[in-house]
């Protein structure tokens, strides 16, 4: 008998959700990773160079030294792919017995053909991954199915990578303090800094999510990506490796170093100036540095040394010190417990505020992170707070001044992310809407026409550094309540209202307590134990 | 009248329990409802020398607020007993007697406000904290002594009221168990079957909307399922002084039923199965009396039987037993039950108003000092 088959309409989350049946059970959540996103690199390099080779022939006819000639294709962002490297090439061979090799093989293989991937592609994955070869031809079916075409989204390499990224880090149980950002923390981050033109850096780029998004920011405002350079750096070899992937797939030109390097010990972007900072360092970082190490660093020069046992504030310094000392602006996250902290960090605190280098200290929603659901202060540090015209918008000299927003309460938008079958997580995000509240009160914050600001209770303020209630009188602190008015709203209650209320009901309660009385009475009686 | 630092009104209390002299027995938590509650920590050999005493007209709070559902566990020792609090707790006390009453600062304390406002001032990463610091630079408005007083003793006379209350309430429940069990040594006991009736009645076309679910409280409660309430036909109607019941036993754990003492006909599901009791020898309230113990749950358990569902039947309970004495006798003791069902919804309702009550004292007491 003939089996019925059912057309379904597929849509791309579910056959992500299929790859990572696939690999369920077999390797570690980093390696799965690794495997899925390889793939899929390996899928779109080999659409775009099928593209470009066919535009080439278009062009200059079915000629192989204009077809193999690897600059034709690297000029306009696509990499070149030898022909056992190619996707169409993997396919074909999903069921062979030796597929996880021709696979490694095809990431050796792409990497050395193309200098800018130096590094970046997982070695000797597939050989080591544990996968059967029924699994890896499932995956590649599913991968397979991932098509421009078909789904007809301009961003669809991004959204295929931030899909990935965003899951295996919500699926992670990392508790060392390194956290992938949420796409709408990152959005809030762009809004604000506002990365149009020149040099943004990142100095603990994890895969790479701050660069993508400020890129989306500018191709959102019409702005020339050209104008825009990106340099970062990562300590951890896996990740650098996957936002070297992520750049590259999307065509991001980028310098990242040519290795994953501490930001510390071994700053791979000495004596740079850079105009715009976007930042998630990992929270609370211990021993960063040896006790007798980095002790006359010229980045933490003028300011106590940051202590060992916490990153915070060394990252403060060496963003500082990378920020173009005119014009450069840094957003960055922290923990809360930055705000005010004490010992050297109380120190380094004070002498940033008594420097004018901070401009804004914005407390986010709790639970917005994938492994963790403390809330978070992303920091505006600004070298520049004198009146000027920024965008077209007229400033007002804020020297000496600093805006605090406590965000805690916006929890009205959940997310929820299946991580796997039965098992869900809940995450606070920013709407669009809120992202733009946000930064209308920044602006009008910082806007030369003050009257578009005011001091709302509970939610920001605006505060000096100098007189009652500011900076310095309540000790160099940055907890936004040491300065945000609280309203007790018992204030409020009317007395007399209250209070005839609660007499009426008193008075109803009491009737019906007597008259429970009388009924106990009887009944006691009734069952021979009478109450006098 | 002019705002003040609390910091100026109390001052820390820290006596550790050095030498032993308390032991498992006086340790207590401290709840978000800012009570002392009993302890939900395993003290299997667990050192007490740390631990921390909290004299008579102490207060101890937790500086940790996070994750207490937005609120601060804090507590005011009422007794005249010396407590036991862990090492993490900051205990204090007023220093300034002459200024500030411990009844008058507990129940600005026990105001939701008091909650939100500790909440807005914690800070930290991991764990969000309200310290000491942060306790001591409370602003307090406060009236004068007489004034505080005035209303603090409004708060106690209420307290007294709805704790004498609580106090009865469980002793009302042993009189109607004692009661039933006293009556099972004295009497033989019958087979219930020939007291009640099953009713299979369906609700067809026209029939009611008033649809129910049957908790393991034993009550009608608004359905948890979705249900369709135009498809409604083929409930089984429970009319009023009829009980029904739930046969599986697996997921409930319980015996569950509910007697239907309103007006009003409801429907339930199909798979319920629905009796009247012969009011003449029976009566319902006395019988859901009997249901309603702790020991007829495991009766109950221990006869369900089944393989993927366990179930207590019809059949089976026709076959509990049970005295039945006379219906005089009957009525008197389930009006007992009544009562006790009527005095903790009172109760609850005591309960309810005392926490109202707080912030409205604190406001009445601010408005009478600013009219001296």
């Amino acid at each position: 008998m003939a089996k019925a088959t059912k057309t379904k309409e597929v849509t791309l989350e579910s056959i992500l959700w299929n790859c990572r049946v696939a690999l369920r059970g077999i390797g570690s959540t980093e390696k799965n990773r690794d495997a899925v996103i390889g793939l899929v690199f390996l899928k779109f390099a080999g659409d775009k160079f099928e593209k470009r080779r066919a535009e080439i022939k278009e062009q200059y006819g079915d000629v192989p030294a204009f077809l193999e000639k690897v600059s034709f294709y690297n000029a306009v962002n696509v990499f070149y792919v030898n022909e056992t490297a190619r996707w169409s090439f993997i396919v074909k061979n999903a069921s062979a017995n030796d597929i996880a090799v021709i696979i490694d093989k095809a990431m050796a293989d792409i990497e050395e053909s193309n200098t800018p991937l130096k590094g970046a592609l997982p070695q000797n994955l597939f050989a080591t991954l544990g996968a059967s070869k029924a699994s890896i031809k499932a995956l590649i079916d599913e991968i397979n199915k991932i098509d421009e075409h078909r789904f007809h989204d301009d961003d669809l390499i991004g959204r295929v990578y931030e899909y990935f990224l965003q899951i295996y880090a919500a699926a992670g149980t990392k508790e060392d303090g390194e956290f992938y950002t949420p796409a709408s923390v990152v959005k809030l981050m762009a809004e604000i800094i506002e990365p149009y033109s020149g040099v943004v850096y990142d100095p603990c780029c994890g895969s790479g999510g701050m660069f993508v998004q400020s890129l989306k920011f500018v191709d959102q405002h019409n702005g020339n990506r050209q104008k825009v350079s990106i340099i970062g750096q990562e300590s951890k070899q896996d990740t650098w490796r996957l936002c070297k992937m992520n750049l590259a797939i999307r065509g991001i030109a980028h310098n990242l170093g040519d290795k994953n390097a501490s930001t510390f010990t071994e700053d791979l972007h000495q004596d740079k100036k850079v105009d715009y900072i976007m930042a998630n360092p990992p929270f609370n970082l211990k021993g960063w540095r040896g006790e007798d190490q980095l002790t006359d660093d010229p980045r933490f020069k003028g300011f106590a040394n940051p202590p060992v046992a916490n990153a915070n504030y060394a990252w403060i310094l060496h963003m500082l010190s990378k920020l173009d000392v005119t014009n450069g602006i840094a957003g960055f996250l922290l923990a809360n417990g930055a705000l005010n902290a004490d010992g050297t960090e109380y120190e380094i605190r004070k002498e940033l505020l008594e420097r004018d280098k901070i401009e804004a200290i914005i407390v986010l929603p709790r639970d917005m992170f994938y492994t963790t659901d403390i809330s978070v202060t992303l920091w505006i540090m600004n070298m520049n707070k004198k009146a000027r015209t920024v965008n077209g918008r007229q400033l007002r000299d804020r020297t000496n001044e600093v805006l605090f927003m406590d965000l805690r309460q916006w929890s009205n938008n959940i997310e929820e992310i299946v991580i796997d079958k039965g098992k869900k997580k809940k995450k606070t995000v920013l709407d669009d809407s809120q992202i733009a509240e946000i930064k209308k009160v920044y602006n009008n914050w910082q806007a030369a026409d003050t009257s578009l600001y005011s001091d709302v209770p509970e939610f920001c303020k605006s505060v000096t550094l100098e007189g009652e209630g500011g900076l310095r009188a309540k000790n160099y602190s940055l907890a936004p309540s040491k300065y945000i008015e609280f309203i007790d709203h018992d204030i409020d209650i009317d007395y007399e209202k209250e209070m005839t209320r609660i007499q009426a009901e008193m008075r109803e309660v009491m009737k019906a307590e007597k008259k429970s009385q009388t009924m106990l009475e009887e009944a006691f009686k009734g069952i021979g134990y009478e109450i006098e | 009248m002019k705002l003040n630092k609390l910091g100026n009104y109390i001052e820390l209390v820290d006596i550790r329990n050095r030498d032993n002299l308390l032991t498992k027995d006086a340790i207590v938590g401290i709840s978000t409802q800012k009570e002392f509650i009993p302890t939900k920590a395993d003290l299997e050999g667990v050192n007490l020398v740390s631990y921390k005493i909290v004299p008579p007209h102490c207060f101890a709070f937790v500086a940790d607020t996070s994750r207490r559902g937005d609120k601060m566990s804090l507590a005011y020792n009422k007794t005249n007993n010396d407590l036991l609090v862990s090492s993490i707790s900051t205990i204090f006390k007023i220093s300034s007697t002459e200024k500030l009453l411990s009844d008058y600062l507990y129940i600005y304390f026990k105001r939701p406000e008091f909650d939100r406002y500790a909440r807005f001032n914690s800070w930290g990463s991991a764990r969000e904290t309200f310290s000491w610091d942060d306790m001591c630079d409370i602003d307090i408005d406060l009236p004068s002594l007489p004034i505080q007083q005035k209303y603090v003793d409004i708060y106690n006379a209420m307290l007294a009221n709805q704790q004498s209350y609580e106090r009865g309430l469980e002793d009302l429940k042993l009189v109607c168990d004692a009661y039933i069990e006293d009556l099972r040594r004295k009497m033989p006991c019958k087979r219930i079957g020939k007291y009640i009736e099953r009713y299979d009645v369906r609700n067809g076309e026209k029939g009611t909307r008033n649809v129910m679910g049957i908790s393991i409280n034993k009550e009608f409660r608004i359905p948890t399922s979705k249900v369709n309430r135009n498809a409604l036909a083929n409930y089984k109607v429970v009319k009023p002084r009829q009980i029904a019941f739930v046969q599986t036993t697996h997921n409930e754990k319980v015996f569950a039923y509910a007697l239907n003492n309103t007006s009003e006909d409801i429907v339930v599901s199909s798979v319920n199965e629905v009796f009247s009791t012969d009011e003449t020898q029976l009566l319902p309230e006395y019988l859901s009396m009997f249901f309603n113990r702790t020991e007829f749950d495991r009766y109950a358990r221990y006869h369900s039987w089944g393989s993927a569902r366990e179930t207590f039947t019809w059949n089976d309970l026709i076959e509990v037993e049970i005295p039945i004495p006379d219906i005089k006798v009957q009525h008197a003791i389930a009006d007992i039950y009544t009562a006790y069902i009527a005095r903790k919804k009172i109760n609850e309702k005591l309960k309810a108003q005392l926490k109202d009550l707080c912030p409205v004292l604190i406001k009445g007491s601010l408005e009478e000092a600013k009219k001296v």
